[in-house]
C-alpha cells in the first residue's frame, strides 16, 4: 500500500515538473505588444490604457501628460523582426533572439531616417516590460514600451 | 614644465607610495622628490586616488544595513542543513497519513497553479546586456515599486 | 600584525566555530563583516551585492570550516574567499545591471560628514566629493584583475608579496597592476 502511494506521489511530481510553463524548454513564438507614448510636461493627462505604466514612471519621470499614439501587438517567433514606424522618420525594430519560458532575449534598435541612433540587447522577464526613451518629440519625448508573452 | 621626470619612471614612485622599495631606494626618491615637482605631483596624485577611494567605500559601506546580517545567514545556513536529502529520507519513512495529505497538496497546488500564474514582479523586469548605437549618453533605471526596468538615452 | 592574544583568540575562535557553535559565528560575523564588505565593494561597487556576496560567503564559511587548515590567518582565508566569491558574481543571474547616481547632495552623506574634525569650508568638501565620485566611476572602468590588486592595496593595506600570495600571481605582476591601475585612473581623471 505504502509503495503504491509512493508510486503515486512520485509520478504526480513528475508529471507537475514536465507540464508546468515554467520548465519548458525554449518556446517557439512571443507576443510582443509595443506602445508608443507622448510624454510631455502638457496639461495633466494619462491615456487610460497607460494607467498601468504611467504610476511607475511617475515615479522617475517628471512629465504631467502620457498620450499612447500608436500600439502594435506581433506574434514574432525566433530572429523574426517587427518593425514599428514611429513619428518623425525613425522606427523601432524589435527582435526575439532566444525565448524560453521564463526570459526572452531581445534584440531591439531605434533608427532615424536608416540610421541607427540607439540599439540594446535585453533579456526580458516572461510576462513584464521594458521602456526606452526618449527621442524629443513636439513639446516632450518618445517613449517605448515593450513587453513580451510566450505563447 | 617637463611631464616626466628624466630620473625616475611612475613605476618606481608607484612602488616608493607603497612601501615597497629597499630603505637605501626609498631614501633616494624621498630626497628626490624634494626637488622633482613631477615626481612630487605624481605621489601626491597617486596618494590622493587611494584616500578618495578608501574614503567613499567606507561612505558607501556604512550605507549598508548589516543589521539583519548575521540573522540571515544562520536562517540560509539552517535552511540548508534542513535540506533536500533529510526531507526526502524522513518523506519515505512509512507514515501514511503524511503521504496522504502530500499526495492532496500536490493536487491542490497543481489545480491554484494552472488556473492562473501571478507575475513574477519580484527582481527587475529586463537586465540590460549590452547597448549601442550614437546615442550621446545612456541611463538605465528601476522603478522602486515594480522594478520595471528604463533606459533612457539622449540622441545626438 | 595579530598580536599572540589575537592568535589565540583566533584559535579559540575557529576551534568553536569548527564545533558548530552558533555564538562563535556570531561574533565571527560582527568581526569581519565589515573588512568583508568593504573588500566586496571595492570590486563591485554595489551596495546590495556587496551585501549578498557577503552573506554568501558567511554560510560558505560556515560550510568548509572544517577544511580551513590554520596554515594562514582566518582574515586572510576569508579575504579569498570573498574575493572569488566577487569575481564568480557576475555569471549568476541575480546580478541586476544597474547604474545608480550618487547625488553628492545626498542628506545622509552630510549627515556622515557632520561632526567631522576638519574645519573644511563648503568648497572644499564640494571639491573632494566630486574628486571621490570621479575616482569611484573611474575605478569602475579598471579591468577586474586591475581593480582587485588596487582594492588589496588601498583597502586592505596588503603589502605586493601578500596580495601575490593571496592571488597567486607573482609580486612583480602585483607591482605592474598597480602602476597601471594608477596609470588608467590619472588618465581618465584629467580627461
Amino acid at each position: 500500500m505504502i509503495k503504491i502511494l509512493n508510486m503515486i506521489i512520485i509520478l504526480s511530481v513528475a508529471c507537475w515538473v514536465c507540464l508546468s510553463p515554467n520548465m519548458a524548454t525554449a518556446g517557439d513564438t512571443v507576443k510582443t505588444d509595443v506602445r508608443i507614448i507622448h510624454a510631455s510636461q502638457g496639461p495633466s493627462y494619462i491615456d487610460s490604457k497607460l494607467e498601468d505604466l504611467a504610476a511607475e514612471l511617475g515615479s522617475v519621470f517628471k512629465y504631467t501628460s502620457y498620450r499612447l499614439i500608436k500600439e502594435k501587438s506581433m506574434s514574432l517567433k525566433n530572429n523574426q523582426k517587427g518593425v514599428v514606424t514611429l513619428p518623425g522618420k525613425r522606427s523601432l525594430v524589435v527582435t526575439p533572439i532566444r525565448i524560453s519560458g521564463e526570459k526572452i532575449k531581445y534584440q531591439i534598435g531605434i533608427f532615424k531616417s536608416g540610421d541607427k541612433i540607439f540599439g540594446t540587447q535585453i533579456l526580458l522577464k516572461n510576462k513584464r516590460s521594458i521602456t526606452i526613451g526618449g527621442p524629443k518629440f513636439k513639446d516632450g519625448f518618445l517613449l517605448f514600451n515593450i513587453s513580451g508573452n510566450v505563447l | 614644465m617637463k611631464k616626466t621626470c628624466t630620473t625616475y619612471d611612475k613605476k618606481i614612485i608607484s612602488e616608493f607610495v607603497d612601501n615597497e622599495l629597499s630603505s637605501e631606494e626609498n631614501k633616494k626618491i624621498s630626497e628626490h622628490i624634494k626637488t622633482c615637482p613631477i615626481c612630487k605631483n605624481i605621489s601626491e596624485e597617486y596618494i590622493q586616488m587611494s584616500n578618495a577611494f578608501v574614503q567613499r567605500t567606507s561612505i558607501e559601506v556604512e550605507k549598508i544595513n548589516t543589521g539583519s546580517l548575521g540573522e540571515n545567514v544562520l536562517k540560509q545556513i539552517k535552511r540548508k542543513e534542513n535540506g533536500f536529502s533529510k526531507k526526502v529520507f524522513d518523506y519515505f519513512s512509512p507514515k501514511l497519513y503524511l503521504k496522504i495529505a502530500s499526495l492532496v497538496a500536490i493536487m491542490v497546488v497543481s489545480l491554484i497553479y494552472f488556473q492562473a500564474q501571478p507575475v513574477n514582479i519580484i527582481g527587475p523586469s529586463a537586465i540590460v546586456n549590452s547597448v549601442d548605437g550614437n546615442a550621446s549618453s545612456i541611463m538605465i533605471l528601476e522603478t522602486e515599486k515594480s522594478k520595471h526596468t528604463i533606459i533612457w538615452f539622449s540622441e545626438t | 600584525m595579530t598580536s599572540n592574544t589575537d592568535n589565540i583568540e583566533e584559535n579559540d575562535l575557529v576551534l568553536r566555530l569548527k564545533q558548530g557553535q552558533e555564538w562563535a559565528f556570531n561574533i565571527l560575523v560582527n568581526k569581519y563583516q565589515n573588512m568583508l564588505l568593504k573588500i566586496a565593494y571595492g570590486i563591485t561597487l554595489d551596495r546590495e551585492e556587496s551585501l549578498e556576496i557577503v552573506q554568501d560567503v558567511f554560510v560558505s564559511v560556515y560550510k568548509n570550516i572544517k577544511t580551513f587548515r590554520q596554515d594562514a590567518s582566518l582574515s586572510g582565508w576569508l579575504r579569498k574567499i570573498t574575493i572569488n566569491t566577487c569575481l564568480n558574481w557576475k555569471r549568476k543571474w541575480k546580478r541586476r545591471f544597474r547604474w545608480s547616481h550618487q547625488s553628492i547632495e545626498a542628506k545622509d552623506e552630510t549627515k556622515l560628514l557632520r561632526g567631522s574634525k576638519d574645519d573644511k569650508n563648503p568648497e572644499t568638501i564640494y571639491r573632494e566629493k566630486q574628486f571621490e565620485q570621479l575616482v569611484m566611476s573611474n575605478i569602475k572602468k579598471l579591468p577586474e584583475k586591475i581593480r582587485v590588486v588596487f582594492v588589496l592595496n588601498t583597502l586592505e593595506g596588503l603589502s605586493y608579496d601578500e596580495i601575490a600570495r593571496h592571488l597567486n600571481i607573482k609580486k612583480g605582476t602585483v607591482s605592474s597592476r598597480l602602476h597601471h591601475a594608477r596609470k588608467l585612473l590619472l588618465e581618465s581623471i584629467k580627461d
